[in-house]
């Protein structure tokens, strides 16, 4: 299923822009459907944005799930750095929390 | 609060882009606690006073211009107050285009820079009640070099970090801050990323540096053979809320095309 971003959000800035996308991308993963996420006519994206279209899918799926199920498409250099940088930044954290969770 | 502020120019022989946003927010601060705000000591044939007037400080903050002459240089964009509501269409129509103008970028090789605006006006918006900024720019063609300055009157970072993470120095928080992992937030949900962000985009990609002034608080964070220095320096006054500077130079952000492949890391 391709999900053409701009057609549900007006530009990728916010958290509550983000919660939009991540609702629909919830509504296909829910369904076992493989996503594709289009950001032609998206000229940037925020870290509040990808904080809430897909950091926040992690305690629901893993990061392994959304990397296997979930594609990027015509994006633009912001894009993909913003949400690789994001998705390290948070595994990272997360990793942290555990070790020292764990001693 | 007294209840009228007087700010004499009577010895400013030079002021820095910064300086602008700066000075812009500390008057609109005063305004806002209720004091009447009154200058003093202009005198437009000092090009420190020239450059404020042509950057519509005056008009911003009088109401007009002090000299009916003074106009906006093409090096600049003029200063003003942006609201985080205000401020996706003062970076999408005025500010990106300016830049893409004058630096021949692209929008698409500009997404970073834009971003990094952005996520200040965000943060601006979550911690503090005024929901708004001043902004400055000032290009240097010479050099490719752009200064943009953004600052606001909001509780500042050693105070908001204060909540977090107690007992530090003015610096050592604007240095925590920068952290990356770091956020006085709890959840995902409402956290941004913001500082760290920018120092990896503008530091650390784009070679450019950012200075921070916060407080009593300054750092200067710098590229040194690819990574993130930080500078910390004695700060010589207060700072009322924050003040972010960026230096970027436009000959060392790589061109980006509208769509580009996409692997996941």
């Amino acid at each position: 299923m391709v999900l053409i971003i701009s057609s549900v959000v007006r530009s990728c800035d916010t958290n509550e822009q983000g919660d939009v996308v991540r609702l629909e991308i919830i509504k296909h993963l829910s369904k076992n459907e493989k996503v594709t996420l289009d950001f032609s006519g998206v000229t940037n994206v925020t870290s509040s944005f990808v904080n809430s279209a897909l950091i926040s899918l992690m305690p629901q799926y893993d990061v392994r799930t959304i990397k296997a199920r979930i594609q990027v498409t015509r994006a633009n250099r912001q894009i993909g750095t913003m949400i690789n940088d994001r998705f390290r930044s948070e595994q990272r954290l997360r990793s942290s929390y555990e070790a020292s969770a764990i001693s | 609060m007294p209840a009228e502020v007087v700010i004499d120019f009577s010895d400013v022989s030079f002021i820095t882009p910064p300086s602008v946003a700066f000075l812009s927010n500390f008057t609109y601060w005063f305004a806002n606690a209720g004091a009447k705000v009154a200058f003093d000591g202009l005198n437009v044939n000092r090009a420190a006073i020239k450059y404020l007037d042509d950057s519509m400080f005056f008009e911003q903050h009088l109401g007009s211009k002090l000299d009916p002459s003074s106009y906006c240089r093409s090096t600049t964009v003029p200063v003003r107050k942006v609201a985080k509501t205000d401020s996706y269409g003062w970076l999408e129509f005025e500010f990106i285009p300016w830049l893409s103008e004058k630096s021949g970028l692209s929008k698409a090789s500009l997404a970073e820079v834009k971003t990094c605006l952005q996520e200040l006006f965000n943060n601006i918006s979550d911690h503090t009640v005024h929901d708004e900024g001043c902004v400055f720019g000032q290009w240097y063609p010479n050099i490719n070099k752009i200064i943009v300055s953004i600052g606001d009157f909001g509780i500042g970072i050693p105070q908001n970090v204060e909540r977090v993470v107690p007992n530090l120095s003015d610096n050592g928080a604007i240095l925590k801050a920068a952290e990356d992992g770091f956020s006085t937030k709890s959840l995902p949900t409402n956290r941004g990323a913001g500082l760290h962000l920018l120092l990896l985009n503008v530091v650390q990609r784009f070679c450019g540096t950012v200075t921070i002034r916060s407080h009593a608080g300054y750092v200067e964070f710098v590229n040194h053979e690819g990574k993130i220095y930080s500078v910390e320096y004695e700060s010589c006054g207060f700072c009322i809320g924050t003040t972010i500077d960026l230096v970027l130079y436009t000959d060392r952000i790589p061109h980006a095309d509208d769509e580009e492949e996409f692997e996941w890391f």
